[in-house]
């Protein structure tokens, strides 16, 4: 016959064990639930972020092509040109006698108003001839005005466009920057920790060690 | 061990590894659009878009504005010269020729200087487009790395800047002849060449015209 108190310490021990084995799967599963939980909260988080980073990345790059399309050589060479068109009606002076013959008589010295009109025309040939002259080299003028410096200018047009569409990366940018920042710290995430807390398994142990005890006194 | 342990079921490493795939094939994507928004930039720039004719407009721009200038001002130093050689009797002497020998050097070094201002002007130019073309490509890298400021972009710009072209009417390009001093000086020159031509004779109180 086997000792009762050994029987008793034997079937409580293999009832603990039996306890502590459903604790250990219990805690499992609920691993397994949390860490997939995290795998999708991290899966959707590096979606949105990375869609948030397309998004302002795309708009940035819209700005920099809009410059670029606006800096294409035809595109400069016809804002060149209406410059010019600009600059040389802005310069030119309007009581040049070629394109107003009716001024000559403001043109004239004061001596000369008397004068024949053979004389008078012949002054106001020199004087049409210095106009025609006067304009073709202010036309000059607006022409190199209008690749440098004048107000629509070559150079401050590149200028302004830069400017504008820096602007726009740098503001996108800034939101990359911050949101990437959100973005790590929702890396930094991590699942929940389950761990087997069986108090009954110091008992279970204890049990089958009266039980072993008890059996190997009979042996 | 420092930092923080990572959980290590299949699954985790498995997404983990897939989001490092993902990253890899981003950064391919990325490399992709950086090589061709850089192809897309040098053959607007580089590609010939920005050509002789665009430059050749430039120059001449600037030598259609001062040569004619340069020309106005020799015209009238010529009929100048010739009108003060004129009242001097020097028309046809060999002072009148130093005269327009020294018009002629003024003019042509003047009209090099100009040359060459419009050619450092279209220098400038081709600065300034280069200039452009990298503040383009500073703002495709600043496009596809928000850690890099597009003002560099700016500031690629600003450095190739055109010096400002002179737009003043030209001032006194000619150096005024004292046609005075030429008088007197070729007065001396002519009776020195005719001395020597035509030398006296010590007992012949004649003149040249006496000689000849």
């Amino acid at each position: 016959m086997c000792d009762p108190m050994s029987a008793i310490a034997a079937i409580g021990a293999i009832g603990s064990a039996l306890y502590s084995y459903s604790v250990q799967q219990d805690v499992m599963s609920k691993q397994s639930r949390a860490n997939a939980d995290w795998v999708s909260y991290q899966r959707r988080k590096g979606e949105e972020e990375w869609a948030r980073q397309e998004q302002a990345r795309q708009r940035a790059d819209a700005a920099r092509e809009d410059t670029l399309n606006k800096l294409r050589p035809e595109a400069q060479k016809e804002a060149q040109g209406k410059e010019q068109e600009r600059v040389t009606q802005d310069i030119t002076p309007t009581d040049l006698l070629d394109q107003h013959p009716e001024l000559l008589q403001d043109k004239l010295l004061s001596g000369q108003k008397g004068a024949s009109p053979i004389i008078q025309q012949d002054i106001a040939d020199k004087i049409t001839q210095a106009s025609r002259d006067a304009r073709a080299r202010i036309a000059n003028l607006a022409t190199i005005q209008s690749y440098g410096g004048s107000q629509f200018g070559l150079q401050n047009r590149a200028q302004d466009l830069f400017n504008q569409s820096s602007a726009d990366i740098n503001l996108e940018g800034n939101i990359r920057r911050g949101s990437l920042g959100a973005y790590n710290v929702e890396k930094g995430v991590e699942p929940i920790r389950y761990q087997a807390n069986n108090m009954l398994g110091g008992l279970g142990g204890a049990l089958a060690g009266i039980a072993g005890k008890g059996f190997g006194g009979q042996v | 061990m420092g930092g923080k342990s990572k959980p290590s079921n299949n699954e985790m490493v498995e997404f983990e590894k897939q989001q490092a795939a993902e990253a890899r094939q981003k950064e391919a994507e990325r490399q992709a659009r950086l090589e061709q928004g850089k192809s897309s930039i040098d053959a607007i720039f580089a590609g010939g878009g920005f050509d002789q004719p665009f430059y050749d407009k430039y120059k001449n721009a600037a030598l259609g504005y001062q040569l004619p200038q340069l020309q106005d001002q020799y015209t009238k130093q010529k009929e100048q010269t010739t009108f003060d050689l004129a009242r001097a009797g020097l028309l046809r002497s060999t002072a009148a020729g130093q005269a327009q020998a020294d018009i002629e050097s003024q003019k042509a070094a003047q009209e090099a200087a100009i040359r060459a201002g419009a050619d450092q002007q279209v220098a400038d130019l081709r600065k300034n487009v280069s200039g452009q073309q990298s503040a383009a490509l500073s703002q495709l890298y600043a496009t596809e790395d928000p850690n890099v400021a597009a003002n560099t972009a700016i500031q690629s710009v600003q450095q190739a800047q055109l010096s400002t072209p002179n737009l003043q009417p030209l001032g006194e390009l000619f150096k005024p002849l004292v046609i005075g001093g030429i008088a007197a000086g070729g007065g001396a020159y002519n009776q020195n060449v005719a001395n020597t031509l035509y030398p006296k004779r010590p007992n012949y109180g004649g003149s040249y015209s006496d000689v000849a």
